[in-house]
């Protein structure tokens, strides 16, 4: 077994204990969970051994990092290094149940024990077992809030000290302030999240359609949720789950869980008042990117009738939301006159006609005169089914057996695709992107499945599809 | 009739008694998959943990967890589940545990006595003297 350099110590870390359950077991136990005497969770990973010792990595966890493990929410190496916990033993145990070479790890030296701790990725990877059920029910019910809780930024509204507000409602906020405020924070936030995730995470992501595909699904996932309430001065946490993410890009997880609290500190208790500050939002952000992030909170925070403050979940240190000057104001959101075209693009719709042309001829032949003496009626879509008979890749041309049919949706000038049997979603602006885009999509696809040995369930069933559907593969003419 | 189980003398030398196999066990034929090395072959594939390394035996163990690690194999139900589970355990433990391959066979009535099985997939066969699993089983691909 490898030397430990830890902090030795003369006696297990962890007394009286009961065994729980082994949680993974194979010929033995990998990784048992006991309580000691105190209930708290404690689990052994079974780690190295020789002739005569069992190794076992020794941590505590919270029930919460307990409940997230068992339900694939995160890893076992997320478990292990539980922020709440400070410490990490190991320990040789023999036969006798004898525990020698009893090491102990801080934080700052999780390093020391190299391979011991799991490597990013790997999951409990099977339904919570029966012994837990009870516990995991308990968490979906109330832990699951704490814990929303304690990652939440607080709120709090005053009405001004203004004879024409305060005589009329006292302290009590009207429920239009409320839901002004509440709307503009989505509004901003999702903003600030989804142009921090294009940005901050652009190179994780192989192609841009993948990126926005997943800055779409994930800053969904973390929408706001309004998760405590006081009456009088309305007083309330915003909060996001960062567990129920699923995802295969490990640097998601992490910006997830620090979005909240940046767009507190960037957006919310930023100080408008700082020439420092101001600078960054303008070198960082575009006016578009500007005007949706931070428009919506000046349109709030400026109105003189209520302050807004922010603070922890006691409400008592709160801390001043002071709006930006106006000059400030006018610095981070207002367009210049040549701006205002590009902010507000022509919106599109998607519009189905049938009209009448000559016997031989093509839709694409007929003018704009002819269309209109042969329109017979038309009316607006948002989705419908085309069919191809044959993509143009770069380099090849996919003919298909019979025709491909995708479905086409037109929401807000943005084309998603999706196609159900190869389980893909991709979305375009521009409408002579949708062919390239599919394109290029069948083509890596099939190349990929092609030339890969050994291939999952679910690729071998994308590759039946496609060899079904595709009846020839011929280069791409120049 | 009475059966003799391939670690007898083992299980007698724990005290084992009659505890072992327990009692919610029994004769079954079922599909089963294992973690083997490469070479069937090998006899090393089918021994139970704690003849094998007796140091993951200790005393303050109960007499069912000393009874699987002395005379059980573990099993998986099925393929999907055994690999699910493997994917679960860390670099360091498949390298500590060695194995780099995936087996399947049928386990019958007549090879021993089984364990319920568990959500995910896993089961124990403890095996009656005369079984050879080095016969039954057949390495189907690789681990990853």
């Amino acid at each position: 077994m490898d030397t430990l350099n830890g902090n030795i110590l003369s006696s297990p870390p962890y007394k009286d204990l009961t065994k729980v359950y082994d949680l993974i077991y194979y010929d033995g136990p990998l990784l048992s969970h006991f309580k000691d005497a105190k209930k708290d969770n404690i689990l052994y990973l079974w780690v190295d051994n020789d002739g005569q010792y069992n190794r076992w990595l020794i941590f505590k966890v919270s029930d919460f990092s307990l409940y997230k493990y068992l339900k694939n929410i995160d890893s076992l190496r997320d478990l292990v290094l539980d922020p709440s916990e400070d410490f990490i033993f190991t320990a040789d145990v023999d036969q006798s149940l004898t525990y020698s070479n009893i090491n102990l790890f801080p934080k700052n030296e999780y390093h020391l024990l190299g391979d011991y701790i799991p490597e990013e990725g790997v999951m409990f990877s099977a339904d919570v077992p029966d012994a837990y059920s009870f516990f995991a029910d308990s968490f979906d019910e109330n832990l699951y809030l704490a814990e929303l809780k304690k990652r939440a930024v607080y709120f709090k509204i005053k009405a001004a000290l203004r004879p024409s507000v305060s005589s009329k409602f006292g302290s009590v906020v009207p429920v239009k302030v409320v839901n002004d405020f509440l709307d503009a924070i989505t509004k901003s936030y999702k903003n600030f999240s989804h142009y921090s995730f294009l940005e901050d995470l652009k190179d994780s992501f192989s192609t841009q359609e993948k990126l926005q595909k997943a800055a779409k699904s994930v800053v969904n996932g973390i929408e706001p949720l309004f998760v405590d309430v006081q009456q009088s001065s309305f007083s309330f946490g915003i909060s996001n789950d960062v567990w129920s993410i699923k995802t295969d890009i490990k640097a998601v997880k992490p910006w997830s869980n620090e979005i909240l609290k940046r767009y507190k500190d960037e957006v919310i208790e930023i100080d408008y008042n700082s020439e420092e500050e101001v600078s960054s939002i303008l070198k960082k952000y575009d006016l578009k990117e500007r005007r949706s992030i931070f428009k919506p909170i000046f349109d709030v925070i400026s109105d003189t009738g209520y302050s807004v403050h922010t603070s922890d979940s006691t409400y008592k240190a709160l801390k001043d939301i002071k709006p930006p000057s106006l000059r400030t104001s006018n610095r981070i959101i207002k367009p210049k006159q040549e701006d205002l075209v590009a902010l507000e693009p022509q919106k599109k719709k998607l519009v189905n006609i049938v009209v009448e042309i000559p016997e031989g001829g093509e839709v694409k032949d007929l003018g704009k005169k002819k269309i209109n003496d042969g329109l017979l009626f038309s009316t607006d879509v948002t989705k419908l089914t085309p069919a191809i008979d044959q993509l143009m890749a770069s380099e090849r041309t996919y003919v298909f057996a019979r025709p491909l049919v995708y479905e086409l949706e037109f929401d807000d000038n943005i084309y998603y695709i999706d196609y159900r049997p190869l389980n893909f979603s991709i979305q375009v602006e521009n409408k002579d992107q949708i062919d390239s885009s599919l394109a290029k999509l069948i083509d890596d696809l099939y190349q990929e499945l092609n030339h890969k040995a050994d291939l999952s369930d679910e690729e071998s069933s994308k590759k039946a599809h496609l060899d079904e559907i595709i009846q020839d593969v011929v280069p791409t003419e120049s | 009739m009475t059966v003799k189980y391939k670690y007898a003398q083992k299980i007698e030398e724990l005290e084992l008694g009659d505890s072992c196999p327990p009692e919610d066990t029994s004769f079954e034929e079922r599909q089963a998959y294992r973690f083997t090395n490469e070479d069937i072959g090998d006899s090393s594939n089918f021994i139970p943990q704690g003849i094998a390394k007796p140091a993951r035996i200790n005393s303050k163990q109960d007499n069912n967890v000393k009874c699987k690690l002395i005379s059980g194999l573990s099993m998986y139900s099925t393929k999907t589940l055994a690999l699910r589970r493997f994917s679960s355990f860390t670099k360091q433990v498949k390298k500590k545990l060695g194995y780099t391959h995936l087996a399947k066979g049928v386990v019958g009535t007549g090879d021993g006595r089984v364990t319920r099985i568990g959500k995910d997939g896993h089961f124990t066969l403890f095996e009656l003297d005369s079984c050879d699993l080095t016969q039954k089983f057949v390495i189907i691909e690789t681990l990853p």
